[in-house]
């Protein structure tokens, strides 16, 4: 089956931004095929190249990066959510004047066209966090 | 290829960005072709009420933005009994009006969808 995933909320504060790592690896490893990770909202915050948490912490980017490696994952950031909050690109880090971009590795900034195009095309689209 | 979308939203319109979002989430829906249905539920209600001076507090006003919907070919904007109910509020008093759905139409609203999108 294939499966969109959206995410709502940034790492830490809540629960459902880690929850969406491990069902992503679980949908993985049942032989499933993810189309694509939208982020979203507050979601945005999990492609940030600047989290920094203690070592024996779990570093969502970091993780979302390495599955991204592993099984070529599309990962999508909302252009218009990232930005607003901080997390560019090195064009849009330009085009806003700002010293430098910090949209970590294999994670990439673009429109919400793209997650409509994601739940037209997937069997499932399941979404994590929100509410609020 | 194309698939009917709902997008459900919970928030009253200033506790978050849920509302704003929720409407451009509807917008790219429509502007993708795809058909779209907005369910404001729950506080969600609240940002149909009209007369809302958002600008006091720096922010947009989300009826007025929902009033153009229908631009989008997004015709309806539908809510349920309880979410009515529970702010004591009538249809025709809100702006766009809603489609009022009871508990039995709620589900089967929902479950006719091939895509519900919540936030």
């Amino acid at each position: 089956m294939r499966f969109t995933l959206v995410v709502h909320s940034a790492p830490y504060q809540s629960a459902s931004a880690g929850t969406a790592l491990r069902f992503a690896r679980a949908v993985l490893d049942a032989g499933h095929q993810i189309h694509r990770v939208f982020f979203y909202r507050e979601g945005v915050h999990n492609a940030s190249a600047l989290a920094s948490p203690p070592r024996d912490e779990q570093n969502l980017p970091q993780e979302w990066r390495a599955l991204a490696k592993e099984h070529d994952l599309d990962l999508v950031v909302c252009i218009a959510a990232a930005v607003r909050r901080g997390i560019l690109d090195k064009e849009e880090a330009r085009r806003y004047e700002k010293k430098a971009g910090n949209l970590a590795k294999r994670f990439e900034l673009s429109g919400l066209g793209q997650l409509i195009e994601a739940s037209v095309v997937s069997d499932r689209v399941v979404t994590f966090g929100g509410g609020r | 290829m194309s698939k009917s979308i709902l997008i459900i939203c919970r928030s009253a319109p200033y506790s978050s960005s849920s509302a704003r979002d929720a409407l451009d989430m509807a917008l790219a829906g429509a502007v993708f072709e795809q058909p779209v249905s907005l369910l404001l539920l729950d506080d969600a209600v609240l940002q149909l009420l009209p007369g809302q001076r958002s600008s006091a507090i720096q922010a947009k006003n989300p009826n007025a933005m929902l009033g153009a919907l229908p631009m989008y070919d997004i015709e309806h904007i539908y809510t349920s009994l309880g979410s009515l109910a529970l702010h004591g509020l009538q249809a025709d008093s809100l702006e766009p009006a809603p489609t009022v759905l009871d508990a039995e139409e709620l589900r089967h609203f929902i479950a006719r969808h091939e895509v519900v999108l919540t936030l």
